[in-house]
């Protein structure tokens, strides 16, 4: 009987197996399909100051939201914004669920297995939010300590990688692992630095430590395969840089100039 | 207590709630045709068609919703061939989950109508199907509501449980206004007071049509338990108390 | 999308498994015995003699019923800020209380009167027929939707994923972000809760079986 029901599953699980197969490859690039659908689906992040959150109104606003504009302008389609968590970004690219992934999304090797990264927008390192007077300098002042972490993110990964001793705590909501340091549940959070920065703002009880990772690059990602829709996202970047679109939304929402190892144009031949 | 944050953010929590309620009733309707499709087939004289519906039944109500709700969400895309909402992830998984305990609820159901009913109808002329509609399904509809609604009240708690696949409703509506306010005893506090009053709302209704329906041991055949209930791989190898209908 | 499958990957996470399978049968086993206990004594209340805890215990029960599970976990960890696990089990057994509560009343009443008052008349104290009449009945009666709520707190179990608790659940979508192999993950997880909700079909159907021979020697 059990085995019977242990079977079962196995049974559904390779049924599901059969369908997979059936997917076929996308022979029209997004690109066109994005044009006759006259609207852009686009996953941003709705809960992480300033690339994707949600205003006082329920609106989902932030940087990430900004660049999917001016794209959709470009094309001349509507927008339709598709709240992502860290989580189920991913799955949502590779799903057709959506058709780009503005979602602060840090370009590693991992990911670029899985996705498509155009080139970088923002550059971003690692930061610690902690208690001020916390005392914690660096992952080597962590050993022994609880840390926490947003699920889907590299940063337990790197911070255990570093520091073995640590303790992880994770969590589905950036907000929460904040929440949680606020608390006195974890010592530190350890997430990408401008979000944090902004968290410390809210909370004056809080500081960010810099210095978990050097600035790394974030792209917009989409499905492999698909050469002229990430051309397009690419021009489209390089445009914005050029026509100082990207220089004047990243003063607005962040009140400083872009980092100037930020270079979104190629060499200019 | 701050209850201003609950004041401000009304507007916007309210149309997560209307999220939920449309959820919880699309998800109940669908359910109730599908599992009346599993009823039929787990009645079915052909063990061919009886095994594969009690694996089902018995497999979906064994595992969290949770996980039914990942499952949706990996499996949708696949065998739609195409791209999904969360949404409608979400209202693939409360059916796929809700079909195999409405199943059982429906096939209590029918089987607590006594044959004499069914033979009484051909007795005075009616048809099979005449039988059907105007005798057997009426009564065992009636048998069947308390515990219908008991479904709803769970149904409509496991919508919260969408929140994590991003689908803005009650639940996360207050989850985005709370990570921007940080005032979680207003916010939970709120949010527990309104799903309390919903569903005691509801439950009272269900004891009402118990009272007024009552059959022994209820057309429904389990109570409503755990939200997130029942284990008919219990029921399979276990069957003591003469009082349910197994 | 083609999906390769990738069935390595569970013996590479192993590890994270079976953290999840430990810290589930942990937190279940846990909100097991407590909500036993509890939702026994609450139980016993809905049927006592004195009106204001009788109606105490039916609000009990009532209210922490119609509540989401989701929502007390998220109550309890992020509002009154107690300690992820304690939390988790705090908010599981009282939520599982008031359901095992409804189940032990349920079972109390469906043993008639007249017995207890027949008894009675045969001169035996309150206690003997506790003993002897209500308790054997009572436990057959009550043994098969305790089961059912048992499994339910496996079930539930998983929902403590959202509280940062790294069991089952939390390491599919954990093994996902991962690897992106979410199916692989996914179908051995679901395995696991089968094996689990058997596992309490069996001790359930042992413990019937140790109450019908105490029964019949007794």
């Amino acid at each position: 009987m059990r085995v019977t029901r242990i079977l079962g599953t196995v049974l559904m699980a390779m049924l599901a197996v059969g369908w997979v197969g059936a997917a076929t490859a996308q022979q029209e690039s997004t690109l066109e399909v994005v044009k006759k659908r006259g609207t852009l689906v686009a996953g941003v992040k709705a809960d992480y100051p300033p690339f994707g959150y949600t205003d006082k109104d329920g609106q989902l606003v932030g940087f990430d939201i900004e660049v999917v504009n001016y794209m959709a302008k470009k094309l001349g389609v509507k927008v339709d914004l598709r709240p992502v968590t860290s989580a189920n970004r991913i799955p949502m690219l590779l799903n057709g669920t959506i058709d780009m992934l503005a979602a602060s999304f840090t370009i590693t090797i991992e990911r670029e297995k899985v996705v498509d990264f155009s080139i970088p927008y923002f550059m971003s390192g690692g930061s610690f939010l902690v208690k001020k007077g916390s005392g914690i300098k660096g992952y080597a002042s962590l050993a022994g300590k609880t840390v926490t972490f947003t699920q889907g993110t590299p940063w337990e990964k790197k911070t255990l990688q570093e520091q073995p001793k640590a303790k992880s705590l994770v969590f589905q909501d950036k907000p929460q692992a904040v929440l949680a340091v606020k608390q006195g549940k974890a010592d530190a959070y350890v997430d990408d630095d401008i979000p944090l920065y902004l968290f410390a703002k809210e909370h004056p009880e809080l500081e960010v430590v810099n210095g978990a990772t050097a600035k790394q690059p974030m792209g917009i990602a989409v499905r492999e395969n698909d050469s002229k829709w990430r051309d397009f996202v690419n021009f489209t970047l390089i445009e914005m840089w050029e026509d100082g679109t990207y220089k004047a939304i990243h003063r607005k929402l962040l009140g400083v100039d872009p980092d100037p190892d930020l270079r979104i144009f190629p060499w200019k031949l | 207590m701050d209850l201003h944050v609950i004041v401000e953010n009304l507007p916007y929590m309210l149309t997560g709630l209307q999220l939920t309620v449309i959820l919880s009733v699309v998800s109940m309707v669908g359910s109730f045709a599908g599992g009346a499709a599993f009823a039929v087939l787990r009645l079915s004289p052909w063990w061919w068609l009886r095994w594969p519906a009690i694996l089902y039944i018995d497999i979906v109500r064994t595992v969290p919703l949770i996980m039914v709700i990942f499952w949706a969400f990996f499996l949708m895309p696949v065998l739609t061939g195409h791209a999904t909402t969360p949404v409608k992830a979400a209202l693939f998984a409360l059916i796929l989950f809700n079909t195999s305990y409405m199943a059982e609820v429906i096939r209590a159901g029918i089987q607590s109508i006594p044959r004499g009913q069914t033979e009484a109808s051909r007795a005075i002329g009616l048809t099979y199907l005449q039988g059907m509609r105007h005798v057997v399904l009426p009564q065992a509809l009636r048998h069947m509501s308390p515990a219908l609604v008991s479904r709803f009240i769970a149904l409509f708690m496991g919508t919260s449980l969408v929140y994590i696949i991003g689908v803005t409703e009650f639940f996360r509506a207050a989850n985005n206004v709370n990570n921007r306010v940080y005032r979680s005893y207003e916010i939970y506090g709120f949010v527990a007071m309104v799903y309390f009053v919903c569903c005691y709302a509801l439950s009272l209704a269900s004891a009402a049509l118990e009272r007024r329906f009552a059959v022994p041991d209820g057309g429904g055949g389990e109570t409503r338990a755990g939200g997130e209930t029942g284990a008919g791989v219990f029921d399979r190898l276990i069957s003591t108390d003469p009082r349910r209908p197994e | 999308m083609a999906y390769k499958f990738d069935w390595g990957v569970l013996l590479v996470y192993r590890h994270l498994l079976w953290q999840g399978l430990v810290l589930t049968v942990q937190l279940s086993a846990l909100g097991m015995v407590l909500s036993l206990v509890l939702g026994g004594m609450i139980g016993l209340g809905r049927r006592a003699e004195a009106t204001p805890l009788r109606w105490l215990c039916g609000a009990y029960i009532e209210f922490f019923r119609n509540i989401p599970l989701i929502v007390q976990l998220f109550f309890w960890y992020f509002a009154v800020g107690l300690q992820a696990f304690p939390a988790a089990v705090i908010g599981l057994t009282v939520y599982t209380s008031a359901y095992i509560a409804e189940v032990i009343r349920s079972g109390l009443q469906s043993i008639p009167r007249t017995q207890i008052e027949a008894a009675r008349s045969f001169g035996m104290t309150p206690y003997q027929v506790i003993r002897h009449v209500v308790l054997p009945q009572a436990l057959m009666r009550v043994i098969p939707p305790l089961g059912v709520e048992f499994i339910n707190v496996i079930k539930n179990s998983s929902i403590a994923m959202t509280i940062s608790i790294t069991e089952l659940t939390f390491q599919t979508q954990q093994i996902e972000s991962l690897t992106f192999r979410g199916f692989e993950a996914a179908t051995a997880i679901t395995m696991l809760y089968v094996i689990l909700a058997l596992a309490i079909v069996l001790l359930m159907a042992a413990i019937e079986r140790l109450v019908r021979l105490d029964l019949r020697v007794g």
